[in-house]
């Protein structure tokens, strides 16, 4: 009778894989050269493949140059490694700072089926997605850099061997799919709104589907560098787009905490993405303003005689005008309406006068820091030249016999110690104004968040049946689990 | 009202005129949205960047031309009419008839209705000048 039952679970099982379409998880990483190819991505390229493994899903994983045994990752030794920080005066005055610190090796990324070369991997994903039946589902991750170019529809993935994918060759990709095969994306890099072109919200030719063909997210708009392009470089300190919406799938944090509150906003035992992306919205302290194509459809949808319409109103209580109040509630903006507004105003243009203060004094310490550098680096190689011509023998030999005669050298020098405690300014500074710029960012959210509520409800009274439709299907699309 | 004794001023003037509408608008009601309503107007985090405000702007202008012309040439009619004897009716007829056309086109909002409605008052005050001075 086990026996009986066991092989009408398999027959079930074989059935309704065959009905339902299977899941296909493509996970596309790394940099364009190993120089840029942080280890931050390899570690979220890591993160990411095990969650989607846990969820069941089987990724593709394409990383730089592949399983070639070349050094492709950078990685940051830290100041605990003595030979690395013997050197930091020496970098401080030839080099940039911190490069003492920094190393390659291969990636330790497992299961890697090809490289990311942009010839190959277009070659590969276009044989994959001709091959796919009606049914089928992708989820297309990527993790790498992206460009920018004054076209946005050639805003571009950077791939591996300095090769590009843009958004409208990807675009050509898809032409391939069947159009009963659904197509999900997430793009985190700089200016990865381009790729909101991919969405196609008309309905998924599959069994009378009430979904989109193509949908999915991005972690800023067209004209905007991603959180991932800034300083952050400890694995405490990642705030990427891709570190909240994958940690909200996995139900806790990278680091193994428990999330914020429950990403499960509709309460149905099961993350959607579309949840994951609002977790992110509310949760992430960063510079990403994530979109998704739906609330992209909402902005492209708005007809020219509403777009500046004044609004006397209070926000609507539809989901992003919840959104708005939650994301003003974490951050501490207390108040409604008009006064909550004018708040926001203030606080906001204080930041930004901050930012510009703060780049004011970053501009004069510059300055000032590269005089003192000049002076003191002609001196250096008055003394040592061999250190002009580091591919000479003459350098080797300098580095072999000298070099703690150079590092006493620039230690005794009285600058060197000024242009040390500039530089060190200099990256305080820095994160100085990030944390301002991700200040401004959590206010930019409420406003969009209000300004999507408003155009949700515009849609309601002034869309068409089938514009409304349209939003519908994208919707849907979204707010599927993995 | 007088003949025109300046026609290609008056025909330069009229051309001109239903361009300013739309700018007009929207200058009213980023005013009047700052002082009493969301005040979501020009922030870069809604259109990404200046440059993209700036198209978008380009943009609904470009779209507003056809229809503020012919919004423009319905109210040179009436001041045709009034202008001479009863100007006050006409500024009077032109918000009202502002306010009208705002509340029913944005469906019974009352800031956008009135944005609409000092549109029109701002265009009529200039189409009074013109037709004084073409004349």
């Amino acid at each position: 009778m086990i026996q009986i039952n066991k092989i009408l679970i398999i027959v079930f099982c074989l059935f309704s894989s065959a009905v339902q379409g299977k899941d296909y998880t493509f996970l596309v990483g790394g940099g364009d050269k190993p120089s840029n190819s942080q280890v931050q991505i390899e570690l979220n390229v890591k993160w990411i493949e095990g969650i989607l493994r846990d969820s069941g899903h089987t990724p593709r994983v394409f990383f730089t140059d592949g399983q070639a045994p070349e050094p492709d990752v950078l990685t940051h030794i830290g100041p605990e490694d003595d030979r690395a920080a013997a050197l930091e005066p020496l970098t401080r005055m030839m080099g940039e700072y911190g490069d003492n610190y920094l190393a390659f090796r291969n990636n330790e990324v497992p299961n890697i089926e090809a490289s990311t070369d942009a010839t190959k991997l277009s070659a590969t994903l276009k044989e994959a997605f001709a091959s796919m039946q009606p049914g089928d589902r992708i989820f297309f991750v990527y993790q790498g850099h992206g460009t920018w170019e004054k076209d946005s529809s050639n805003n571009a993935l950077l791939l591996w061997n300095h090769t590009r994918l843009s958004a409208v060759e990807f675009q050509e990709l898809l032409d391939a799919l069947d159009p009963g095969v659904q197509f999900r994306f997430f793009f985190p890099q700089c200016f990865s709104g381009a790729f909101l072109r991919l969405a196609d919200a008309s309905p998924l030719a599959y069994k009378n589907s009430t979904q989109a063909a193509q949908c999915g997210f991005t972690a800023v708009s067209a004209t905007k560098l991603s959180e991932g392009c800034t300083v952050s470089l400890k694995a405490d300190d990642f705030r990427d787009y891709s570190t909240y919406f994958f940690a909200a799938l996995d139900g806790k944090t990278r680091l193994g905490k428990p999330l914020n509150g429950s990403a499960d906003e509709n309460g149905d035992g099961a993350i959607s993405l579309y949840e994951a992306h609002m977790y992110s919205l509310d949760n992430a302290y960063s510079t990403d303003l994530s979109r998704s194509t739906s609330e992209d459809f909402l902005e492209q949808w708005q007809p020219w005689y509403l777009k500046w319409k004044a609004d006397i109103r209070d926000v609507p209580d539809n989901l992003f005008g919840k959104r708005a109040r939650r994301i003003a509630a974490i951050n501490n903006y207390t108040g409604e309406g008009s006064t909550l507004k004018k708040r926001l105003f203030k606080q906001r243009k204080q930041f930004v006068e901050e930012v510009e203060s703060l780049r004011a004094k970053q501009a004069d310490l510059e300055t000032r820091q590269s005089q003192l550098h000049e002076g003191l680096k002609t001196r250096l190689l008055n003394h040592w030249p061999e250190l002009m011509l580091p591919y000479t023998a003459a350098y080797k030999a300098l580095m072999d016999n000298q070099l703690d005669a150079v590092l006493e050298w620039i230690d005794a020098q009285e600058d060197y110690h000024q242009l040390a405690a500039m530089q060190d300014e200099n990256m305080s500074r820095m994160k100085d104004l990030l944390d301002l710029q991700r200040k401004i960012t959590q206010i930019d959210k409420i406003f969009r968040m209000i300004q999507l509520s408003r155009i949700l409800e515009q849609l309601k009274v002034y869309g068409s049946d089938e514009d409304l439709a349209a939003y519908q299907r994208l919707f849907s699309c979204e707010d599927n689990p993995l | 009202m007088q003949p025109i004794r300046r026609p290609r001023w008056f025909f330069l003037t009229i051309l001109i005129l239903p361009l300013l509408m739309y700018p007009a608008y929207i200058g009213i009601s980023s005013i009047l949205d700052y002082l009493l309503g969301d005040g979501l107007f020009a922030r870069d985090a809604l259109y990404g960047s200046r440059r993209e405000l700036l198209r978008e702007l380009l943009s609904g202008w470009t779209h507003s031309i056809l229809p503020a012309m012919a919004l423009f040439f319905l109210t040179l009619l009436p001041a045709w009419l009034l202008l001479r004897r009863f100007p006050w009716f006409y500024y009077l007829i032109m918000l009202l008839g502002g306010a009208l056309l705002g509340y029913y086109f944005f469906h019974g909002e009352v800031l956008a209705a009135t944005a609409v409605s000092i549109t029109f008052l701002f265009i009529a005050m200039l189409a009074d000048k013109v037709l004084r001075f073409s004349a």
